[in-house]
């Protein structure tokens, strides 16, 4: 079926499956920075933003974004240059497979809550998992990304 | 910038090469570089824990639009493997077959399909036809040895050199060694302890579930590409398995998505390899998550029987480790792992007059076991380390204090050090770096030990416990592990890197270059890195057994060497005096009568004097394995009402010689403690009643999420490993040790209740309250 | 089965049509459980575009749209007033904020699910369900009903008259499902309370109540360890969730009776 949606400021129109994940037609369209960990919305690394708020891509249906704003770590450049720069500065960041969807996560974390302390941050990112860091700093580099941002 | 160390690029946090790349997504991983035209490769895989195959039809799946090849064990070659990504020889029974008449775990593949599009190849998995011959599985491990149900009855398998391998008897492998008259010692001990202790399987869930692809370039030869932790493993296990020619392969690891062991088996590569081989398109395959935990491994579960001897004073006087160990349905690092459980925990307490150490690997039809970070080092510590604090509640001793005076110290050395190695006999060695004194004082420091005692009632019902443990690893594997890496001048200055060794997001490949920098005096932004290719860099055994930093960084270091030198050389002949008389300082050769940079040497010995191409390789061969160690202290909080522990504070302080890049050390550690803190609390594989798996997606498997973990504070101490290349020994794995004790020592601590069986859920500490 | 339709109803009234006499068409709600499910199915009748989000208080009353997100439940100043915060409070931590971005109170409570914390709350708070066709009815009715009639939940009303209300429950990693839940509410001099995941469904222990009207709370845990079913399954046994419960019951209603 065909859908039409604004995929990082740009409309894209696409034949996707009734069935389909909108992290599959995603990915099949070449937007491979949303990665598959899981596959059950447990893991966080296909977040996307869905007009402006966070969601899994692997249990949102591809139909539901017709009409509506995606917005991938692509359409996120800055916040990624950024937060990219404090989390190497921090060593925090490994493989990197969850770094995507944490960018994506805690862009939408800065336009919900101003100045979060260390467990608010803990608490607001809960579903993106990381398997190679002990999160403790990825907790500096984003609190050190949220002071520099604001 | 000139330092106290003289050093400018090692000791340094500089960020990680790839790291921009990655945050903003760039296509970096085997799923995201595979050819788009790829076919998908999908397994139909066992429903039966163990079963023989009587038929397979493929017909209506072959029918099915999109689908190009199917695969059943009659249609390729059967030659016996192992899927370990271990040196050659491996020492792990070679007991699979790229597909056999016999499944032996649910899960295990049963016939093999390639489709245009993942989706038509699960329809077409779904429509192949098996039939099976239900047979009664062994899923028990204490009861595998000798029972009636053989795993491996057929007689192609085999052990490469002697490890106690006999499948009649369900066992993969054997090993015992002693020093002294153990039962003779222990006998005349004041205090004896015999305690048993289990470990679990523990699933590694790299973010990136196992991925691989394969392709024809156009000289026929067959193209790798694969998330795996070993290329030159893979490459040469694989033209074994297929019959074929090391030559005619090549695997390229690119960006990896975690590996921590779980991709240091080879699992979609074959698989990809007959479709491509068999259509010659391009194919690819994607394991689900469920697949990951179905048909990848496990960490070896284990039983561990403790005896240890000692005196009234806290002298410990003999240390006896009986293990018994599970390795699932194949031998793969059945004989290591269980090795490592006594080879890397035993030597830390020297100075017993007899240690012992034994038992056996048994097959059981389960996913099998595998290299999982720690490599049983886990294990051996949780028996030992628990059994020391039970030590320590007997004789009314700090466990501090019955540490401090049994473990090991710099210049000393350990009998086992020359007796065990990894499936073989180890090498002498005399410890020449052992900070344990200053990690247990920092760290109890940090923790509040003195300050907060073992235990304080926090709330009604409510108890904080302090516990800890020390670890030890290895750094390499002497006299098998072996690295190289080669230097390339270009024009202008910059250098390629050229290096087999693998990064998994271990930040590795930028580590090798500020060692490849400091060595020639340059930034290590002019170093362009290029590693892990079997065609394009020299050979690397790859990234385990904590070698990377330890054996890969001497490789650089000495290929950096070489390079010095012949730019020494091309230097003075362009200033026109003798290379004795010269000096390169990394930026410039200077002569008695002036200097050339290095960029316009560089350029000239390109294209206009003298021209030739500077290249040079450095190779090392690992000759000790120097210890890593840690003191780790944590502090939970224990509901006496609900048994439930909360991790409150955890502390590790490691001597890892010296830190290449601290940042990238510090997160080594802090990885490794929060996969030993799941392994601790929460993280178990479990099985139905037939074998099935009850644990097979991330909402029945729970790993940490950041509010589980909230506090985790490590530190390295300053520490110089003369063995090592600029004094670093390793770090990957020895932080993943220590969480399983220490926390069973701090809920201990906290309400009594010792737990001797992982992990240390809420129910099982309610159930060992005292009263 | 392959999902062959995705279709996007207006209203209720259209969705509900579309379900009807059709074994082959699913409802999507938040849809969390798509991957997992979409096997079942052939049709999809998403709920976005069907007016169910609403959230208000009406006649003393808060009435949640089934559309109603389970971030809602925690952001929303209007739910975050009611009930002493319950609703935002017992789901905060399941998986993170993706997820409850998505999943639905409708779903959520028309799914049945034994796990739900929701459900376990609306239990204790004495919510009704609102449905397309059969209308009005208890909640305890509606999680008693068979879960084949077809029919579309529109509404959940919940009483705003609860004083106090607490919270409990029990997890291994923070996100995972309760091993047990428990909610307590006091309304009156009448105290609710509910336990669900015991593995089974949500319900109301009524001996637990009576205990604690009589400001009885270590009465109310031992009469509802008593009382209630427990199962073993992968995350406990059931020896171990009724010793829990009782613990759980206890400090669940000291708070409401404090
Ligand atoms: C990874 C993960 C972990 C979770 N962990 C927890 C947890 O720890 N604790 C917890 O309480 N919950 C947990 N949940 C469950 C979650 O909170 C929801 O209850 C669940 O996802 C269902 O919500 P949904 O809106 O996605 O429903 P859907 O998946 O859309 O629907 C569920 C069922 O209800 C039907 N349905 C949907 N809407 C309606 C309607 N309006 N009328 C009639 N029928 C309808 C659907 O057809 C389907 O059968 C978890 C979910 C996920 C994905
Ligand atoms: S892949 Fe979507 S949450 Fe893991
Ligand atoms: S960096 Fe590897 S999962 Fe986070």
């Amino acid at each position: 079926m065909n859908i039409s949606l604004v995929l990082n400021g740009r409309r894209a129109d696409w034949d996707v499956e009734p069935g389909e994940a909108l992290l599959d037609a995603l990915r099949r369209h070449g937007v491979l920075s949303v990665k598959r960990g899981c596959d059950t919305a447990s893991c966080g690394t296909c977040t996307v933003l869905l007009d402006g708020a966070p969601v899994p891509s692997c249990a949102v249906p591809a139909p539901r974004a017709d009409g509506r704003e995606v917005t991938t770590v692509e359409g996120l450049p800055e916040a990624a240059a950024h937060l990219g720069a404090c989390l190497a500065a921090e060593g925090a960041d490994q493989c990197g497979f969850c770094a995507p969807g944490l960018v994506v996560a805690v862009v939408a974390m800065s336009r919900e809550l101003d100045d979060p302390d260390d467990e608010a941050i803990n608490h607001y990112l809960a579903g993106n998992l990381c398997r190679c860091g002990g999160y403790v700093s990825q907790t500096r580099a984003i609190r050190r990304y949220l002071q520099e941002a604001r | 910038m000139k330092r106290d160390d003289g050093l400018r690029e090692v000791g340094r946090s500089l960020p990680k090469i790839d790291a921009l790349g990655l945050v903003r997504g760039t296509p970096a991983y085997t799923d995201d570089l595979a050819p788009r035209e790829s076919l998908c490769v999908v397994a139909v895989r066992s429903p039966h824990a163990h079963a023989r195959i009587l038929s397979v039809d493929t017909a209506a799946a072959l029918a099915m639009p999109g689908v190009l090849a199917a695969f059943t064990w009659r249609d390729v070659p059967r030659v016996a493997v192992t899927r370990a990504g271990q040196g050659h020889p491996e020492p792990s029974p070679r007991d699979r077959f790229i597909l056999d008449e016999y499944v032996r775990h649910v899960g295990d593949e049963a016939a093999i399909v390639a489709a245009e599009t993942e989706e038509q190849a699960r329809e077409a998995a779904r429509a192949v036809r098996v039939e099976y011959e239900v047979l009664p599985a062994v899923l028990d491990f204490e009861a595998a040895l000798d029972n009636p149900v053989v795993l491996h009855p057929e007689p192609e398998i085999h052990e490469n050199f002697p490890i106690g391998f006999e499948p009649r008897r369900n066992v993969a492998s054997a090993y015992s060694m002693h020093v002294g008259d153990v039962d003779a010692v222990v006998a005349g001990s004041e205090v004896v302890l015999r305690r048993r202790y289990y470990t679990q399987a523990q699933q590694h869930v790299a973010l990136e579930p196992h991925c691989a692809c394969t392709w024809l370039d156009v000289h026929g030869r067959l193209n790798v590409m694969s998330s795996t932790q070993t290329p030159w493993h893979v490459r040469r296990i694989m033209a074994r398995a297929l019959e074929r020619e090391v030559k005619e392969i090549r695997v390229v690891k690119p960006r990896i998505g975690g590996g921590f062991g779980g991709k240091q088996m080879l699992h979609g590569e074959l698989y990809c390899a007959l479709a491509t081989l068999r259509t010659g398109r391009p194919a690819k395959m994607v394991y689900t998550r469920r697949e990951v935990f179905e048909a990848t491994n496990t960490r070896h579960p284990m039983r561990l029987d403790v005896t240890l001897g000692a005196d009234r004073d806290g002298t410990l006087r003999a240390i006896d480790l009986e293990v018994l160990s599970d390795t699932g349905a194949y031998g793969e690092h059945a004989l290591t792992v269980f090795m490592v459980a006594g080879a890397k925990t035993l030597p830390l307490y020297n100075k017993v007059e007899a240690v012992r150490f034994g038992g056996r690997t048994v097959y059981t039809n389960r996913v099998p076991g595998g290299a999982y970070r720690g490599y049983g080092a886990i294990q051996g510590n949780f028996a030992l380390e628990s059994a020391l604090d039970e030590l320590a509640g007997e004789l009314g001793l700090d466990p501090i204090v019955l540490r401090e005076k049994n473990m090991i110290a710099e210049g000393e050395t350990s009998p086992i050090f020359a007796i065990m190695g990894e499936g073989t006999e180890g090498v002498e060695m005399i410890v020449e770096s052992c900070k344990l004194p200053e990690c247990i004082r920092r760290g109890r420091e940090l923790i509040g030990w003195d300050a907060k005692g073992p235990r304080r009632e926090v709330a009604p019902g409510v108890f904080r416990g302090l516990g800890m443990a020390l670890a030890m690893q290895g750094s390499g594997i002497p006299t098998i592990d072996m690295a190289a890496a080669t230097l390339k001048l270009n024009d202008f200055g910059s250098f390629n890197l050229l290096i087999g060794a693998t990064d998994l997001g271990t930040g590795s490949d930028t580590i090798l270059a500020q060692i490849a920098a400091e060595t020639l005096g340059v930034p290590t932004g002019d170093i362009i890195v290029y590693a892990s290719d079997t065609d394009r860099t020299p050979f690397d055994t790859g990234a385990y057994a904590s070698s990377t930093t330890y054996v890969s960084g001497h490789a650089v270091r000495e290929a950096a060497l070489k390079m010095r030198a012949e730019i020494l050389v091309e230097g003075a002949r362009s200033l026109g005096c003798e290379p004795a008389r010269a000096a390169f300082d990394g930026s410039e050769v200077r002569g008695p009568d002036g200097a050339i940079t290095l960029r316009d040497l560089s350029a000239k010995l390109l294209y206009n004097e003298h021209q030739k191409q500077l290249m040079t390789t450095g190779s090392h061969l690992c000759e000790k394995s120097p210890p890593p160690y840690m003191a780790a202290f944590a502090e939970v909080e224990v509901d006496a009402a609900t048994g439930e522990v909360t991790l409150v504070d955890y502390v590790a302080v490691v001597d890892c010689g010296q830190a290449i890049n601290p940042n990238l050390a510090l997160v080594q550690v802090e990885g490794g403690l929060a996969q030993g803190i799941g392994m601790a609390l929460w993280e178990e594989v479990v099985y139905g009643p037939q074998g099935h798996l009850r644990t097979r997606d991330l909402m029945s498997y729970k790993i940490p999420g950041r509010e589980d973990i909230p506090s985790i504070r490590a530190e390295l101490v300053a520490s110089h490993e003369p063995s090592g290349p600029y004094g670093a020994k390793s770090v990957g794995e020895i932080g993943i040790d220590t969480p399983p004790a220490a926390i069973a020592n701090a809920v201990a601590a906290a309400v009594g209740a010792r737990v001797r069986e992982l992990p240390v859920t809420p129910e099982k500490v309610l159930g060992a309250l005292p009263g | 089965m392959a999902v062959k339709a995705y279709l996007r109803p207006k209203s209720a009234a259209e969705a509900l049509s579309l379900i009807e006499g059709d074994e082959r068409a699913a409802l999507i709600g938040g849809g969390a459980y798509l991957r997992l499910a979409s096997r079942g199915y052939e049709t999809a009748v998403d709920l976005c575009d069907a007016g169910l989000d609403q959230v208000r208080v009406e006649d003393g009353a808060l009435r949640l749209g089934a559309m109603v997100t389970y971030r809602r439940l925690e952001t929303d100043v209007v739910v975050r007033d009611c009930c002493g915060g319950l609703l935002g409070r017992c789901v905060q931590n399941i998986v993170g904020v993706q997820v409850r971005n998505i999943v639905t109170v409708g779903g959520t409570v028309a799914g049945r699910y034994a796990f739900a914390n929701l459900t376990t709350a609306l239990l204790a708070l004495g919510a009704d369900v609102v449905l397309e066709r059969g209308g009005r009815k208890p909640l305890e009715h509606f999680l008693a009903d068979k879960a084949t009639a077809r029919d579309v939940l529109v509404e959940v009303v919940v009483p705003t008259t609860a004083a106090r209300c607490a919270w409990r429950d029990l997890t291994r990693v923070r996100t995972d499902f309760a091993v047990l839940n428990v909610a307590a509410v006091g309304d009156g001099g009448a105290v609710r309370v509910a336990v669900g995941a015991r593995p089974g469904a949500a319900r109301l222990a009524r001996g637990a109540m009576q205990a604690a009207a009589a400001g009885d709370a270590r009465g109310a845990g031992a009469a509802a360890a008593a009382e209630l079913d427990f199962g073993d399954d992968l995350r406990a046994s059931a020896d171990y969730r009724r010793r829990v419960c009782a613990a759980l019951v206890t400090r669940a209603v000291e708070e409401v009776l404090a």
